[in-house]
């Protein structure tokens, strides 16, 4: 069902590619509310805005802690529209229904990084944004949730095709991103408290990497990890899931040595290794081992290659 | 190496010469690495769920000479060589090592022994000499027949972490032969 957007509550720690979003809101007539630094931005790019504060007539309060934590607020996201008794509600508590949640998330990860100063990195966690955006995205039949900036542009071409409004697939969609986003601030939060908590896969899942396909070309397979931060790829065609398993074991096996060694990788298996003075005595060794099975296989070594050493 | 089909070549660095020459093939794929693995957890989907569990690190801590002699210099580098080459391939695993060189390799078989008699055979394809060659087993040998093939084809030390309610049986075998062998107590199975 297309839902158009009169309202929206706009809160962001990250204001850049906010302004073409913002612009087109004002020219659709929706009423916009803003708190802080998110609304003298607003301002400044001459859009009316209604602070925060005339919602819920409380200030920030608790040095920013408490801001947005009101039921004017949340009841305005959390209401349900086709709902008489939430409707009645509302409207005897003034509560203005809020259509579009634009709401991004203190920098944990970025603090966490720059500093060991454990009272700041305390302030990062947020607890006003991801509130929001679990609220909005919970009345996804009602309500847009915007929780990251990659959205913006999407949202834009959105109201402009359907004249300001969104339909109840979209809002899902948003609503399904949204949870991710939450979920994966949490899961930092956790690793900050407890770094040896096993949570890696909940963690990568910001960056998976689709692969052309699994074990076999019948089934379906993604990477959830950084590759970025172990190689550099300098050639050849995109790594597939058997190559990465095998280049795991590679890299697995190689760690264990510090003499120049060179290995040979089949399925998961060393099929050939082999340590000697130099990395060309090394391959030479490791394939003589095994000539047969290297072929297709997965090479290491732990010294650079220079032509010499490749027998080139 | 660069006429030989490989699909991944991995390198701390390429000078750009070695660069310009492997990449002549367009679907090799060229990895440089930029650091090691520091996972100190990993993960398995079994049953629609994830187990975890640390990752198998280290090699041998104990050194039990058990056999009918200690071994000698050469043989503890190539038997220290051997227990983590094993460590790395699919169990059932043997590696047969000599001067720091895999010479055969058994792996991914049901039996102990069958993964011996696969690598004295992957040996003798490429006629390796056996002779003077250590075994690592990636778990204990149950019965006196892994050592007594290896000797056979010509070992002269093993490494295994031992367990065997047998074990005494391949100790023996290897004392009435003059044959080195080291009980780790630190199993490797990779399944």
């Amino acid at each position: 069902m297309n839902k158009t957007i009169r309202t929206a509550l706009i809160s962001v720690f990250y204001k850049d590619g906010l302004e073409s979003l913002i612009r087109l809101l004002h020219q659709q007539g929706v009423t916009i509310y803003s708190t802080g630094g998110t609304q003298t931005f607003i301002e400044s790019l001459g859009v009316p805005v209604v602070p925060v504060e005339q919602l819920t007539g409380y200030p920030s309060i608790l040095g920013g802690r408490v801001k947005t934590l009101h039921p004017s607020v949340f009841g305005g996201i959390l209401g349900k529209r086709e709902d008489a008794t939430h409707v009645q509600e509302m409207e005897q508590y003034k509560i203005p229904t809020l259509d579009l949640v634009i709401v991004d998330l203190y920098p944990f990860e970025e603090t966490v990084a720059s500093t060991n100063d454990e009272k700041a990195i305390i302030e990062k966690i947020d607890i006003g944004g991801p509130s929001m955006i679990r609220a909005a995205a919970k009345n996804f039949k009602d309500v847009t949730v915007l929780a990251a900036k990659t959205e913006y542009n999407t949202l834009v071409e959105l109201l402009t095709q359907q004249q300001g409004a969104t339909t109840l697939e979209q809002r899902k969609e948003f609503a399904a991103k949204a949870f991710q986003v939450v979920a994966r601030y949490d899961v930092a939060i956790a690793k900050y408290f407890d770094p040896n908590a096993t949570l890696q896969f909940v963690e990568a899942s910001g960056s998976p990497r689709s692969l052309r396909y699994g074990e076999n070309p019948h089934q379906t397979a993604t990477f959830y990890g950084d590759l970025t931060s172990l190689f550099t790829q300098l050639g050849g065609k995109e790594l597939s899931y058997n190559n990465l398993v095998d280049v795991d074991a590679a890299l697995q096996l190689i760690c264990e040595f510090d003499v120049p060694t060179f290995a040979i990788i089949k399925h998961t298996n060393v099929c050939g290794v082999a340590q000697r003075a130099t990395v060309k005595e090394s391959w030479d060794a490791a394939l003589a081992g095994d000539p047969e099975s290297a072929f297709g296989g997965v090479l290491i070594t732990n010294r650079p290659l220079t032509p010499k050493q490749l027998q080139l | 190496m660069n006429s030989i089909f490989f699909e991944v070549l991995i390198a701390p660095a390429f000078e750009s010469e070695a660069l310009a020459i492997l990449q002549s093939k367009k679907n090799r794929i060229l990895l440089e690495q930029k650091q090691n693995l520091s996972d100190t957890v990993m993960f398995k989907g079994v049953l629609g769920g994830v187990l975890t569990q640390g990752t198998d690190q280290g090699n041998v801590t104990t050194w039990n000479e058990a056999g009918g002699r200690t071994c000698n210099e050469a043989e503890k580098a190539d038997l220290l060589f051997a227990n983590i080459v094993c460590k790395h391939l699919k169990s059932n695993a043997i590696a047969l090592v000599k001067n720091k060189q895999l010479i055969g390799k058994g792996c991914g078989q049901t039996s102990r022994i069958d993964s011996l008699r696969q690598a004295v055979e992957k040996a003798k394809q490429f006629s390796a000499d056996l002779k003077g060659a250590v075994m690592a087993s990636d778990a204990f040998f149950p019965f006196d027949d892994c050592v007594r093939l290896g000797h056979e084809a010509g070992i002269t030390a093993f490494i295994q972490p031992g367990g065997s309610i047998r074990d005494q049986d391949s100790i023996d075998y290897c004392k009435q032969n003059g044959l080195a062998m080291i009980i780790t107590g630190l199993r490797h199975f990779k399944h």
